[in-house]
């Protein structure tokens, strides 16, 4: 069972993670996460704050805890890009001090850093409109420059092939065959998934309502430093952190909107045949279990929302409705932890014996949450 | 918004939304209708109120110029609610009364193609508005933020509180109607109570959501709620409304809807990080209580999520 605390500015419930209903925990570890949660408010998605936040937390865990492998996920750079449009001296300022900060956590905590930025930002430069189509046009999700269409007629066909600001369209046959999927019911994929040229988001059902300024930029290499040169693709990540480990203590630290240009090191491959990962599960999944599309749960344009039903189980959070095996934290036998501010994403892709992550739903800041998984739980009986 | 024209009121961006969303009927949140349907969020942008904890001062509050619009004439809203498998078209982003005329139009187009209409509305309405979205409507929820004019002028910028109520009472005798209080900081329960006295003698089965507020725009600053204390001033309260729900934080507790009668939950709810619930459980037989028989307020029957989808 996996399971929860949950602390909602202060007050504090313990879940079931695959029923959502309240149980009532006991043990080591949720009297070792019960107080920190309580003394550590997360500040929310757009204050800077929230990268102490992060490091705070894990300083923490890692004094109680002594995990071997930690992952830290930092989003907030992509907020304060993407919804303030954070540009020149003051991103630098902020990565070169978000970077100090993590050299400086882990020389005193004695781990390797191994950090990866999710890609290069760049300005948002207009919006294609797809409400004028006869299909079902959809551009919700994370992901702003991808669109599906169920049903398009041929005359979507032509206004999309024909787009100057549409860099992509793929059928399902087209996903399916370059992916491999063996998904159960093809209907989870669209009839045709759309990608937009960098810069340019979708006007559909679904499209993002809050202002924004910057958009992740589609980046065919991600920088990444602390691995050796054996390294080379997004899925090798995964495999270099489980060897370094052997040998040190290793934390994963997964910065959000940094691109080669902030991080001036190794660049790895960001891509699987034609899709560019992009700040979402699946570049997390990617990332953190060596495994590209064809075997993740969620392909790109992944139809989650069809099975929001009561049936649903566990997290109830966007497409999320497993927990994806071979995560590091899952693979590693010994302690593992993770903490992040990229909501359900930090436990569902580190796999750790223990997480705390921020619980933020649209922007909407509702506090935060420790997830112990079956390991954790099991370590401590 | 509007404009005047040759003399004549017209709206100044009409048939433009700010936003078409899947979403269940719950989160909104109406828990007594259709449980576990899917709607299609609507809105626009503006609002004739000026709320210091606004949640979504981007759309209601910020200059409409500023805002991406989609221009969208009624019937292509029907076409995406009916091919994305929605039962019903919900106005909830901002206040509907700012962009009346295309929002009337767009339930008449609805209603003639079987989709049900409800709205989210401040309830700070004229007579003739009030009746005309009344009319167009299946299911309200009003929101009734406090009971004297003076909270409101200090909450809100509007100064008499009466239109409010007026709605609300007139809502609740034409339509399915379910009423929403946020609640800040300093909680008091005097103020509850009224609140709740108020919404009983009116009719006691009416739905109340009880909010646990997270202010933004002129409030961002303030603290959130405390949920102990809020929890324990419905405990009490819950005897005079017995559908009166607390949510808005994540681990909600009293989101269920319990039987009034035998104390058994009826129907299930979460909260997950949304604005209202997430159906979990639906345990009645026929509208009643399967352990008492008690006839439970639910406009509607249940539906399957998953039935739901077209062309699957
Ligand atoms: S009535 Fe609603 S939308 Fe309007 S200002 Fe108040 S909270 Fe915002």
């Amino acid at each position: 069972m996996r399971a929860g605390i949950i602390n909602a500015g202060g007050w504090q419930t313990h879940v079931d993670m695959k029923s959502g209903r309240q149980i009532s925990l006991s043990g080591y570890l949720p009297s070792l996460l019960s107080p920190i949660l309580e003394s550590h408010r997360y500040p929310g998605d757009r204050d800077s704050g929230a990268i102490p936040w992060v490091t705070d937390v894990a300083q923490e865990i890692v004094n109680a805890y002594e995990p071997e492998f930690l992952m830290l996920d930092y989003a907030t750079p992509y907020f304060l890009r993407f919804n303030e449009g954070m540009e020149g001296n003051e991103w630098n300022e902020m990565i070169s001090g978000l970077l100090d900060h993590v050299s400086g956590f882990c020389e005193i905590n004695g781990y390797n850093p191994v950090i990866v930025g999710t890609g290069a930002m760049i300005k948002h430069q207009g919006i294609i409109d797809l409400t004028g189509l006869s299909g079902l046009a959809d551009a919700g999700g994370p992901v702003h420059h991808l669109a599906t269409i169920m049903e398009p007629s041929g005359k979507d066909l032509n206004y999309l092939h024909a787009h100057p600001h549409v860099s992509g369209v793929y059928s399902r046959e087209e996903i399916l065959e370059t992916f491999q999927m063996s998904l159960e019911n093809k209907k989870d994929i669209p009839d045709l998934l759309v990608i937009a040229k960098p810069g340019y988001t979708f006007r559909a059902l679904g499209s993002c309502i809050r202002p924004y300024h910057f958009l992740p930029g589609q980046n065919e290499k991600i920088p990444i430093s602390g691995l050796d040169s054996s390294v080379h693709d997004i899925t090798d990540i995964s495999g270099g952190v489980l060897r370094s480990l052997e040998s040190e203590k290793t934390a994963l630290i997964i910065i959000e909107g940094l691109g080669t240009d902030d991080l001036p090191c190794r660049m790895v491959s960001n891509s699987d045949h034609w899709y560019r990962y992009t700040m979402s599960c699946e570049q997390y999944l990617a990332i953190t279990t060596g495994k590209h599309i064809s075997s993740q749960p969620w392909p790109p344009g992944y139809r989650g929302f069809i099975h929001d039903g009561m049936k649903k189980a566990y997290p109830f959070s966007g497409i999320i409705d497993q927990i994806p095996h071979g995560t590091i934290g899952e693979i590693w036998p010994g302690k593992s932890a993770a903490v992040g501010t990229r909501s359900v994403f930090t436990h569902v892709s580190s796999g750790a014996d223990i997480t705390i992550e921020c619980k933020v739903c649209n922007q909407y800041n509702h506090g935060t949450m420790a997830i112990f998984s079956e390991k954790g739980i099991s370590q401590q009986e | 918004m509007y404009t005047v024209q040759n003399g004549v009121i017209i709206e100044r961006f009409p048939y433009s939304w700010s936003g078409l969303n899947q979403s269940h009927i719950e989160q909104f949140p109406f828990f007594h209708v259709y449980p576990g349907s899917r709607s299609l969020m609507i809105g626009t942008a503006g609002c004739t109120m000026d709320c210091k904890y606004c949640s979504n001062a981007y759309i209601a509050k910020c200059p409409v110029e500023e805002v991406p619009l989609m221009n969208l004439f009624p019937e292509k809203v029907v076409t995406i609610a009916k091919k994305s498998g929605c039962q019903s078209i919900v106005f909830a982003i901002n206040e509907p009364t700012v962009s009346l005329p295309s929002f009337l139009e767009l339930a008449a187009t609805a209603k003639k193609e079987g989709i049900l209409v409800g709205c989210l509305t401040n309830g700070y309405l004229t007579n003739t508005s009030l009746q005309k979205l009344c009319e167009a409507c299946d299911f309200l929820n009003i929101s009734l933020k406090a009971l004297t004019d003076q909270e409101y002028a200090d909450l809100t910028g509007v100064t008499s509180i009466s239109p409010i109520c007026n709605s609300i009472t007139y809502a609740s005798s034409v339509c399915h109607l379910e009423i929403t209080t946020p609640v800040l900081e300093p909680i008091s329960s005097e103020k509850l109570g009224k609140i709740c006295r108020f919404i009983a003698q009116i009719n006691p089965e009416i739905p109340w959501h009880v909010l646990r507020l997270l202010p933004e725009y002129m409030l961002k600053d303030a603290p959130p709620p405390d949920i102990q204390k809020i929890e324990q001033i419905l405990h009490d309260l819950r005897k005079m409304l017995p559908y009166t729900y607390f949510g808005n934080y994540v681990g909600a507790q009293g989101l269920s809807t319990i039987c009034p009668v035998c104390g058994n939950i009826v129907i299930e709810r979460i909260n997950t990080g949304t604005c209202g619930g997430r159906l979990i459980g639906y345990n009645l037989s026929n509208g009643k209580c399967p352990h008492c028989n008690t006839k439970i307020p639910i406009t509607g029957n249940y539906v399957d999520w998953e039935h739901l989808e077209n062309g699957s």
